[in-house]
């Protein structure tokens, strides 16, 4: 069954949210724009020049899915046991986590991209509801003080730049979908609302000091004086988005793999064995 | 294979193994702070769950000591043999003692204990032993609520603030509270530069107009014997988005003895609103009024 454009657009949002979300904590307006900017420039080239019929780009792509899978299974296992499952061991959580990521993965593709799409109806709604809710809280005056101000622009705009190319490397070479600068400008404009928010409603200090500040903003929300405590209405958005993220870089690298290895039981062994690999590297960075 | 995959999944998946009985939890309502000698002591406010029929939330008090905030509430979890738990943390007292550095640490162990909330209000007491035992700490909610709410004559604080003011640099302000036959209000404590400042009786008005956390509250003015202008301010804001101060206030007037009109009694409003404010801020001050009531005799 052939991927609709639509399908691809929607798995490319959810990424790239995914990782704003996850790297929101050491950003500030102006690295946003710039990295924005950047991140367009490199793709347009690399539209251009259709670097990804070579097979050096696959290989770098690979690559990059395998430490971008380490690093974030560390950080997602973290995430889960700060906010989710706190009275859990890490390796409990990451084992189980690593169960799930190969097992919607290895369903191939067009399975994980419709699961994708029905779970992104979820996270629009959740993004707007979020939005709905936390208005009252907003304090303009969080936005009189220098909102563009920066400690390390060079540092924080680099950084993002690649978390932001990341999600069009593993999208677009895979769907033969022609990638849309209208994808690129709702996601930024869905980076800037969430951002402007954050800030407006803990003001710049607080945003760099709590780790995960677009959950914190819930916890000051209290509906109609008796519901409270619904930071797992974030908490789950974070959850969907990084989810995926992982499970689209292990599909990377299995693709990459089952490119030159023909045979269904060498690729099992080999399945295995990145199993424990990215298990006990995980593990270790932890 | 899959099955064996599933079971395997299903096993880690449940959620039986972290379930802890209600029996096994100190639920702490309020705490209190201070320090002596280096020590910090530590009185809870711990729900007492064997008290089934009371109506009301039965609480026990535990004093603890100890050198770190996080060795202190091991301690207590120790001496109660229970799990802390937080999440119901309504109000935390602190006194002069909690200094700059007393307070980072405090805000590090709230920051970093992903179970509370920062909702909950800190006031400054100095007789944090007695207020713990004899008082609920909703008694000292609703007072504070109430008050910051009818007369704006205290400052609603909580954690957040704390935090927020704390690394902002800006002052911290915190409702005071005494007890004697029963639990009052006495004015606010202002901390800035590692000191308590006291502010007290229309002061602390003037200074909520400046926090922009003015609800409502009353404004007397004697213009003859035993003749009074008599207002209710109902609403206010103050706006920091432009260069000047500008503040809104829509009042109701409800005695009028001295027979002013509208113009006059603005006047009077404004002036003395104007020559309290200009002690606390060198910006320039805009007041505009919505007046409504019997101002025309």
């Amino acid at each position: 069954m052939k991927i609709k454009k639509i399908e691809t657009r929607i798995t490319y949002f959810i990424i790239t949210i995914g990782l704003f979300l996850l790297n929101i904590k050491n950003l500030t307006l102006l690295s946003i724009i710039i990295s924005n900017i950047l991140s367009l420039l490199f793709i347009f080239l690399f539209e251009k020049l259709n670097l990804s019929k070579f097979k050096l780009t696959k290989f770098l792509i690979m690559i990059i899915s395998f430490i971008y899978l380490l690093f974030n299974l560390n950080n997602i296992t973290i995430f889960i046991g700060d906010n989710i499952l706190r009275e859990y061991s890490i390796i409990v959580i990451s084992l189980t986590l690593l169960f799930l990521i190969f097992y919607l993965a290895n369903k191939g593709y067009h399975t994980l991209i419709k699961v994708i799409l029905l779970a992104t109806y979820f996270i629009i709604f959740l993004i707007f509801i979020s939005f709905l809710i936390t208005i009252p809280y907003i304090d303009l005056s969080n936005l009189t003080i220098n909102i563009f101000k920066t400690n390390n622009l060079f540092k924080e705009t680099i950084l993002y730049t690649f978390n932001l190319i990341y999600p069009y490397l593993l999208i677009y070479p895979l769907s033969n979908t022609k990638f849309k600068v209208s994808d690129f400008l709702v996601t930024t404009l869905f980076q800037i609302l969430i951002y402007l928010l954050i800030i407006s409603i803990l003001g710049l200090t607080l945003e760099s000091i709590y780790k995960y500040p677009y959950i914190t903003i819930f916890k000051k929300v209290s509906l109609f004086g008796f519901i409270e405590r619904i930071e797992i209405i974030p908490s789950l958005n974070y959850l969907f988005c990084f989810y995926f993220l992982l499970v689209l870089s292990y599909y990377q690298i299995l693709n990459y793999l089952s490119l030159y290895i023909k045979k269904d039981k060498n690729l099992n062994i080999i399945k295995i064995f990145l199993f424990l690999l990215i298990f006990l590297v995980s593990l270790a960075i932890q | 294979m899959k099955k064996l995959l599933i079971l395997i999944i299903i096993i880690f998946i449940t959620g039986c193994d972290s379930y802890i009985e209600l029996n096994d939890l100190a639920i702490i309502n309020t705490i209190g702070l201070e320090k002596e000698n280096n020590n910090y002591k530590l009185y809870a406010s711990v729900v007492d769950i064997t008290e089934k029929e009371s109506l009301d939330i039965p609480t026990t008090s535990y004093q603890v000591t100890g050198t770190s905030l996080n060795q202190i509430i091991d301690n207590l979890s120790m001496s109660l043999n229970k799990k802390i738990y937080m999440s119901h943390l309504n109000l935390l007292i602190i006194n002069d003692s909690i200094k700059t550095k007393e307070l980072e640490e405090i805000i590090n162990f709230f920051l970093n204990n992903n179970e509370t909330r920062e909702d909950f209000l800190v006031v400054n007491c100095n007789n944090i032993k007695d207020i713990i035992k004899k008082m609920k700490f909703q008694e000292i909610n609703d007072l504070i609520e109430n008050n910051s709410r009818n007369a704006s004559e205290t400052i609603k604080t909580t954690m957040y603030d704390v935090i927020k003011n704390f690394y902002d640099k800006k002052n911290i302000y915190l409702p005071s509270i005494i007890l004697d036959s029963s639990i009052s209000l006495d004015g606010i404590k202002e901390f800035k530069n590692n000191k308590y400042k006291e502010i007290k009786g229309e002061d602390i008005i003037y200074l909520n107009y400046f926090l922009n956390k003015i609800d409502t509250y009353k404004y007397s003015y004697t213009c003859d014997d035993n003749k009074y202008l008599y207002l209710n301010i109902l609403e206010s804001n103050t706006s920091f988005l432009t260069k000047e101060l500008l503040i809104t206030n829509e009042i109701k007037v409800i005695t009028n003895d001295c027979n002013y009109n509208k113009d006059k009694i603005e006047n009077i409003f404004n002036t003395n609103l104007k020559t309290n404010l200009e002690k606390l801020t060198n910006k320039k001050i805009t007041i505009k009024n919505t007046i409504r009531g019997t101002y025309e005799n």
